[in-house]
C-alpha cells in the first residue's frame, strides 16, 4: 500500500485501536451508584447504605476509619453528609461503617429536627474524603418530618453549603461516573461516531453529486452512490447500537418522545427513499441526474431533522439537545475528549474506506457492462 | 434490626443496582459494529466473487 494515497487507513486503523482498546481499559471515577432507604422520616437513628462504584478506598473493608492516616494519599471516607439545595445547613453522620459487601458504606445519622422548622425535601447525598474531596449523588433521598419529632435538639449542622465541589479537578486518566450511565458512558466512543461518520459521508456525497450536476461525468455519480450505501450502513449501526443503550439506561429499546429518534427515523427512510429511487432506473444519465438532485436537495432536511431540531425542541433524551446538558459538560478534565475526538475521526476513516472498496466494486461492474 | 418491607425492596434495588454495571452493554455495542461492518464486507465480498466470475 502507498502511505501517501491510503493515509485515511493507517488512519483509520491506528486510531480504533487506540479507542477500542483505551475506551475499554480505562476504569471509571469513583461514584455513588444507589442510596438505600430512599425516603426517611427524621425522629429517629437511622443507618444509611450507600453502593459506591469503583473505590478502592473500600476495598479494606475496616471498620475502625479513624485509625488509618488520615494523609493527602489516602481517600478515606470521613463522613456522609445530605444537603439540600433549599435548606441552609447539612446533616453529617455520626459514624460510618463499612458493611461485610464489597462496595458498600453505611453512614449513621440522628435524624433530629426538634422544634425547628426544616422543610421536607430532597437531600443530596456526599461523601466527604479525608483529602477534603467529595463524591454525590444528586436528590437521592427524601426526608420528611415524622409526627413524633416535635420535641428536643436540631442535630443539623449549619452551613451554607456553598463550597462542596463534587467534581475533582485535578487531571485524572479515568472516565467520569455518572448516575444511570456508569460503564456505559464508554459507548461515547463507539455509538455517537457512526452519526459523524454517516453525517460526514452523506456530506462528501452530497458534495458528489452537486459535482455530477455541475460537470456530468458519471465517475461522481458513482463515488455518491457509494458513499451514500456505506453512510446508510453507519446510520443502521447507529440505530442499532443507539436501541441497545437506550434498553439500559432509559429502559426502553426506541423511547418514541426523543425528537432526535423521530428525526432519525424520518432521516433513514428518505435515504432508504433513495436506494428505491435508484433502482427503479436503468438508463445511467437520467438516474445519476434524478439520485442527485434528489441527494443534494435532502441532506440538509437531514441535518436539520437530526441536528438542528432536536436542539431547538423543548425536551429530549439526548445529551445536549432540548435543554439537556451535553457531555463536554460531564468530562470537566477532557479524559473523554481525549478518546472521543480520535474514536470521531478513526470511525470516519474506517467508514470512508469501505466506501471505497465499494466505490471500486461499482467501478469494475462499469467498465463489464460497457464492454 | 428489623426491617419493613419498603426497606427490604430498597435493599434488594441497591444490590441489584451494585451488580448493574452496564459493561454489558458497551460489548454488546461494540459486537453489534464488527458484526454489522463483517456481513458488509461479505457481501461485497460476494459482488467480487461475481464480477471475477464474469470477467473469466
Amino acid at each position: 500500500m502507498n502511505l501517501k494515497q491510503h493515509w485515511y487507513k493507517w488512519v483509520a486503523a491506528i486510531f480504533l485501536m487506540y479507542v477500542v482498546l483505551g475506551g475499554l481499559y480505562l476504569p471509571l471515577k469513583p461514584g455513588i451508584t444507589a442510596v438505600t432507604p430512599v425516603r426517611l422520616e427524621s425522629g429517629n437513628n437511622i443507618s444509611i447504605k450507600l453502593n459506591v462504584y469503583n473505590a478502592p478506598w473500600l476495598r479494606d473493608n475496616t471498620s475502625a476509619v479513624e485509625s488509618l492516616p488520615k494523609q493527602e494519599e489516602f481517600q478515606i471516607p470521613a463522613k456522609v453528609i445530605l444537603v439540600s439545595k433549599g435548606v441552609e445547613g447539612r446533616w453529617e453522620s455520626q459514624k460510618i461503617e463499612f458493611s461485610g459487601n464489597h462496595g458498600q458504606l453505611i453512614a449513621l445519622f440522628d435524624f433530629k429536627m426538634g422544634k425547628s422548622k426544616i422543610p421536607n425535601d430532597n437531600y443530596s447525598v456526599f461523601i466527604e474524603l479525608s483529602n477534603g474531596k467529595y463524591l454525590g449523588l444528586p436528590d437521592a433521598i427524601f426526608l420528611g418530618r415524622s409526627a413524633g419529632d416535635t420535641v428536643g435538639v436540631s442535630t443539623m449542622t449549619s452551613s451554607s453549603n456553598a463550597n462542596i465541589a463534587v467534581e475533582q479537578e485535578s487531571f485524572e486518566m479515568k472516565f467520569p461516573n455518572r448516575v444511570v450511565l456508569n460503564e456505559s458512558v464508554r459507548n461515547l466512543f463507539y455509538h455517537v461516531p457512526m452519526w459523524f461518520a454517516m453525517l460526514a459521508l452523506l456530506g462528501i456525497a452530497a458534495w458528489y453529486a452537486l459535482k455530477y450536476l455541475r460537470f456530468s461525468n458519471l465517475e461522481d455519480d458513482i463515488m455518491a452512490d457509494a458513499l451514500i450505501r456505506v453512510g446508510i450502513l453507519a446510520g443502521i449501526l447507529g440505530c442499532i447500537t443507539g436501541a441497545t443503550w437506550a434498553r439500559v439506561t432509559w429502559q426502553s429499546w426506541w423511547p418514541a418522545a426523543d425528537p432526535k429518534l423521530n428525526g432519525v427515523a424520518i432521516g433513514m427512510t428518505m435515504y432508504m427513499a433513495y436506494l428505491l429511487l435508484r433502482s427503479t432506473m436503468n438508463d445511467p444519465y437520467q438516474r445519476a441526474r434524478i439520485t442527485s438532485v434528489y441527494s443534494v436537495f435532502i441532506f440538509p432536511i437531514f441535518i436539520a431533522l437530526i441536528v438542528i431540531m432536536p436542539k431547538l425542541s423543548p425536551n429530549s433524551l439526548h445529551p445536549g439537545s432540548g435543554g439537556t446538558v451535553g457531555f463536554n459538560k460531564y468530562d470537566l478534565d477532557s479524559t473523554m475528549r481525549l478518546f472521543f475526538y480520535p474514536a470521531v475521526i478513526g470511525w470516519i476513516a474506517l467508514f470512508y474506506w469501505i466506501a471505497n472498496l465499494r466505490l471500486r466494486i461499482a467501478q469494475l461492474n462499469e467498465k463489464q457492462l460497457n464492454k | 434490626m428489623k426491617t419493613s418491607v419498603s426497606e427490604q425492596f430498597d435493599a434488594n434495588a441497591a444490590e441489584l443496582l451494585a451488580h448493574h454495571n452496564l459493561m454489558n452493554a458497551v460489548y454488546g455495542v461494540l459486537v453489534i459494529i464488527f458484526v454489522g461492518i463483517l456481513l458488509y464486507l461479505v457481501r461485497l465480498d460476494r459482488k467480487i466473487s461475481r464480477l471475477e466470475k464474469n470477467q473469466s
